[in-house]
């Protein structure tokens, strides 16, 4: 066969195939036409998706940034046990001294004279 | 960027009118190149799979990864890469009915039986081809040819794409193209004659 019935085939095959394409029936249009629709209408809904998705992770942000209080810790809870059992003791020899102070200074004072005078 | 959609053409967009009408004119684009390609794409899709059920679930399918995946690419490129998605739906078709025959083992006999038919049905004269074309013993011929000469022919004799495109469509050598549509236009004119 020549190059020129080969292009022949060619142009024949082709616009017979168009012919096939354009001769679809209108119930195969119309799911086409559906299909079509339904993967645009993906792509809106991918982009609201996106767009709903980004605003709600906004608005979390904002409220955390709006509400957040860093919270103290609780005082002791977490300490070492030890510590602050020697603590405790440091704070009662301080106490010790102070009333050995006390008794000290009470005694100076003279507040001790009624039990003297009695005995 | 926030969106509402109203209907598959219209979307209120916040903040700017002009993200809006890009927004828009890009599913105008969308819709008018898909209307243009979804005829040739269901009568490529039907001649491979031999089913129109089928033929639209592929072409459905390919419209949506065109639209998810390769919106934003450039309109020229739209064409060449919905035929590479179609031609790999039709290829995962394939597969999963393979898949599917060999489990049932009843087979995939109809196929091999139809390319042998191609090739045992022997010359008659040239110059009948054109005569004797029908677009029955065409489509009859087509659906018989094995896959890649089916692909090879229908994207570079009716689709009009180069060698070059067609070779990416198909991701093999163009070598391969010319030797698929060699073979692919020998077999029709051999069936159809």
């Amino acid at each position: 066969m020549t190059f020129e019935k080969n292009d022949d085939f060619s142009e024949q095959s082709r616009r017979l195939l168009d012919l096939h394409s354009e001769g679809l029936d209108a119930a195969t249009l119309s799911r086409l036409h559906r299909a079509r629709n339904k993967a645009i209408e993906g792509k809106s809904s991918n982009w609201i998706q996106w767009g709903f998705g980004g605003a709600v992770v906004a608005s979390l942000c904002l409220v955390v940034l709006v509400f957040y209080r860093p919270i103290a810790p609780l005082p002791g809870i977490y300490e070492d046990p030890i510590q602050q059992a020697v603590a405790e003791e440091i704070e009662l020899l301080n106490d010790l001294e102070f009333v050995a102070w006390l008794i000290m200074e009470e005694g100076e004072n003279g507040e001790f004279t009624d039990e003297q005078s009695s005995t | 960027m926030i969106s509402i959609a109203v209907d598959s053409h219209s979307i209120l967009s916040f903040p700017g009118i002009t993200e809006f009408a890009s927004v828009q004119e890009k599913q105008s684009e969308l819709d008018r190149f898909l209307a243009s390609v979804e005829r040739s794409a269901f009568r490529m899709a039907e001649i491979a799979t031999r089913n129109p059920d089928d033929a639209l679930d592929i072409v459905q399918d390919t419209m949506i990864k065109l639209v998810v995946k390769y919106a934003d690419k450039p309109v020229n490129e739209w064409r060449p890469l919905f035929y590479s998605i179609l031609r790999s739906r039709i290829t995962d078709f394939h597969r999963k009915k393979t898949v599917i025959n060999r489990i049932f083992f009843w087979g995939n006999k109809d196929g091999e039986e139809d390319a042998e038919a191609v090739d045992t049905s022997l010359s008659d004269p040239v110059e009948l081809i054109l005569e004797q074309m029908t677009l029955e013993n065409l489509l009859k011929a087509l659906q018989a040819l094995p896959a890649r000469q089916q692909e090879a022919f229908l994207l570079r004799t009716w689709q009009g794409f180069s060698v070059t495109e067609t070779s990416k469509i198909m991701k093999c050598a163009e070598g391969s193209v010319k030797t698929h549509l060699y073979r692919a236009t020998n077999a029709l004119k051999k069936a159809i004659g």
